[in-house]
């Protein structure tokens, strides 16, 4: 019960105290409409150029790799197909580290 | 939902940059508000803002108009928000959020108001803690929209509030 008033008390005193902590920021003006419109447009302009840059990216490295994996198959067989096993699992081994690296933070936290 | 927000949202939906434009400002002030009481720092707000405005254009057609709008914002934003800070090393995150406080703590006393030990106790709550105390006490979501938010379970959501409450209390006892 007493425990149940406490809460209560708290919760009050930070629900006032953000709320004291919003008026700080009641002045601050929101960007005006054009100004907005600005800047969702430049940033379109400069999404456009950089999916563009990236798809650009993305074929060059596929045709490197595709040569080289070709070639690999062509004149050393046997090294291709250990490639193949070894590659998911040090995919797998690295999406397990970040998986636990993060565990580990929220722990910290 | 307004029906004027709902047709913005169609209009924006359709690729109207103008519709999504006002759409955003609309709530602008809102994310700005809930980016400084998530971060305690307002520089770091201003930024988020901008990163959530952007990803929110990104993402516009994938909105589906089950949660609010401002919820949908809300969502983007801690989501940015937990990102960056993974990617930031311990110290300078550190430095960073002292620098915040401050930034907020001088705001209040150019205004001759005093600093609250509530809100300098809260700043000082780890980052899940603060954003679960605030979304589930200020704003009022249940456990689940907040698991949702954050992508925790229920659960998970229900021990850091109670955490992050229980850190408070010990916080103000021991200044009194």
């Amino acid at each position: 019960m007493n425990n149940d008033t406490g809460d209560k008390k708290l919760l009050n005193k930070l629900s006032a105290e953000l709320d004291r902590l919003d008026a700080q920021y009641d002045d601050i003006p929101a960007p005006s409409l054009p100004a907005m419109q600005q800047f969702l447009a430049a940033e379109a302009i400069r999404r456009r150029r950089q999916s563009r840059r990236e798809l650009l990216l993305f074929w060059l490295a596929a045709l490197f790799l595709l040569s080289i994996v070709l070639a690999v198959l062509g004149f050393a067989p046997a090294v291709y197909w250990v490639l193949q096993a070894v590659i998911p699992l040090a995919a797998l081994g690295g999406l397990a580290a970040v998986r636990i690296r993060r565990r580990l933070e929220e722990r910290d936290q | 939902m307004s029906e004027g927000t709902l047709e913005l949202i169609r209009q924006a939906q359709q690729g109207d940059l103008s519709a999504l434009a006002g759409l955003l400002r609309e709530h602008y002030n809102f994310l700005f508000k809930y980016l400084i009481k998530a971060t305690m720092d307002p520089s770091l707000a201003e930024e988020l803002a901008q990163d959530t405005v952007v990803r929110a254009m990104e993402k516009i057609g994938s909105y589906n108009g089950t949660s609010a709008f401002s919820s949908w914002l809300i969502t983007i934003a801690t989501r940015l928000y937990i990102d960056r800070k993974r990617r930031w090393k311990r110290e300078a995150d550190w430095l960073r959020q002292e620098r915040g406080t401050a930034a907020i703590r001088w705001r209040f006393e150019s205004r001759n108001m005093e600093w609250s030990e509530v809100l300098d106790a809260l700043s000082r709550l780890p980052l899940p803690q603060r954003i679960s105390v605030l979304l589930k006490h200020y704003y009022g979501y249940s456990y689940e929209e907040i698991g949702s938010i954050m992508e925790v379970p229920p659960g998970t959501v229900k021990s850091r509030v109670s955490a992050g409450l229980q850190q408070l209390r010990k916080e103000l006892k021991e200044d009194e």
